[in-house]
């Protein structure tokens, strides 16, 4: 094969690009997440981000982040094994346990290789991963690099995980993988029952709390504190990038497990530390959670109503979730992402998500107002999905 | 029941929700009922437990309507067709 074959293969098909004369991926934002962010010169309204309690540019979350890199500078260079193993390293897991209630965790520097990691250290190929279908590809993904047998289960249907676990022979260990949050849709899993089934089967829970933690709960805590859930037997996975408003990913549980990773994590052994800036930022975030999670959390869920009934009262089909995020029912990628853009005409950046990362023709745009959002952008946004309503349903014939 | 009806019998009860009751014979996989490779993964398995049997995954490569999944298993695994 020729160099310009081998390069033909990775040519993007742009025929959504060209058809809808918009690329809602990629765009170049020219500032912090404070409110408004500047998009090509312009003030836009942020409905993309994950920023959920609006702590990114947070004045104390800043100092906290410069504070760090002015006293140990910008990265210590080095795995956590080795010099990345910085006290403030330490500090910072054992706080992210305190406030997961959980024996121990580990910090790594994104939740995706989290996911990717821990079943490669826990699985073999005499076990079974039983996953949500819906699950995020960090889990898929992670699951099947650990070449054991996957059986997925239909998404947040305990039945059919039920059906599936009775029927399980000859394994070692069964594992049962959801998420929190879905977050294309703003779903909760029915994790109690998920939990309860585990213990049942004795199968070992593994969940990625990266959409629940500092978003749902009495506290804040995420999926353990939002159903209650004391002496979590299984495996905590979660973002340190999105309502914790850093960056990073931590996997929580059994102090024997997460010691064994430290040594067996190659995810973990092999990549430069999170730095002392970002740790310092999510110790902060942790802080102000602890303190203020009732008005932010409030304030947050606030934004999430009147958004939603903004959007159904203008005949968008939102899907229903307990969650802080609208997830508008798109239909195919082209409708999707004319959506987007029409939102994004109306100066308000949304989330599209469309085949492969959601059902075919299935498409859903996300919206997550954070809590820091001002009463102006939310008038602005509030204003604006009549008019985009309007237009949209137009299209549609 | 035939195999036919417990095929699709099958499929409607490990494919999502919004689309059980899409599922007939000549319903596309891929086109018609959404599936991805968890969801053709989910089907495999379940006619496993079903049927019996072990699905090789290279079977399944081509597939494309309900039918074919019929035709295939008719082919590959006529003891099926004993079963009542």
């Amino acid at each position: 094969m020729n160099p310009a074959d081998f390069y033909r293969r990775f040519e993007l098909d742009d025929s959504i690009v060209r058809e809808t004369g918009f690329n809602p991926y990629y765009c170049s934002i020219q500032s912090g997440l404070s409110d408004p962010v500047r998009v090509d010169g312009r003030d836009f309204v942020d409905l993309a981000s994950n920023n959920y309690l609006g702590l990114a540019a947070d004045p104390r979350v800043i100092c906290a982040v410069a504070e760090a890199v002015e006293r140990y500078g910008a990265s210590m260079c080095g795995t956590p094994i080795a010099t990345g193993c910085h006290e403030l390293y330490r500090n910072l897991e054992r706080k992210l346990a305190a406030f997961l209630g959980l024996e121990d965790a580990v910090i790594l520097p994104s939740a995706y290789q989290a996911n990717n990691a821990v079943f490669g250290v826990v699985a073999g190929k005499e076990d079974v991963i039983l996953i949500d279908h819906f699950a995020h590809s960090s889990l898929v993904q992670g699951a099947r690099a650990a070449g054991c047998r996957i059986r997925p289960f239909l998404h947040n249907d305990p039945d059919h995980l039920r059906s599936i676990l009775g029927k399980l022979k000859d394994v070692r260990q069964a594992f049962v993988v959801t998420e929190s949050v879905f977050s294309t849709e703003g779903s909760i899993a029915p994790f109690r029952d998920i939990i309860e089934m585990c213990i049942e089967y004795r199968a070992i829970p593994i969940i990625d709390d990266s959409h629940g933690i500092g978003v749902i709960g009495m506290r804040g805590g995420g999926v353990l504190d939002h159903f209650d859930i004391a002496g979590f037997d299984g495996v905590y996975t979660a973002s340190l990038g999105k309502a914790l408003a850093n960056s990073g990913g931590v996997i929580a549980g059994r102090k024997v497990l997460i010691d064994h990773l430290r040594y067996y994590c190659p995810h973990l052994i092999y990549s430069t530390a999170v730095t002392p800036g970002t740790l310092e930022g999510v110790g902060a975030v942790l802080g102000i959670i602890e303190t203020e999670f009732d008005r932010i959390g409030a304030r947050m869920r606030e934004n999430r109503d009147r958004i939603r009934h903004a959007l159904t009262s203008a005949g968008f089909a939102v899907i229903p979730g307990d969650a802080p995020i609208n997830a508008i029912e798109a239909g195919n990628s082209i409708r999707t992402i004319r959506l987007a853009k029409a939102f994004f005409e109306e100066l308000i950046l949304t989330t599209p998500f469309i085949h492969p990362s959601v059902p075919l023709d299935d498409g859903r745009l996300r919206l997550i107002a954070g809590a820091h959002l001002s009463e102006q952008s939310l008038r602005t946004v509030l204003e604006a999905i009549p008019r985009i309503a309007r237009q949209y349903f137009a299209a549609a014939g | 029941m035939s195999i036919e009806d417990r095929v699709v019998s099958i499929i409607a009860r490990n494919i999502e929700k919004k689309k059980k009751d899409a599922v007939t014979l000549s319903s596309d996989l891929a086109a018609d009922l959404g599936a991805d490779s968890l969801a053709v993964l989910m089907i495999i398995q379940a006619l496993e437990d079903e049927f019996g049997i072990s699905i090789d995954d290279e079977d399944f490569k081509k597939i494309g309507t309900v039918r074919d999944i019929v035709d295939n298993l008719k082919t590959r695994y006529p003891a099926i067709l004993e079963e009542k």
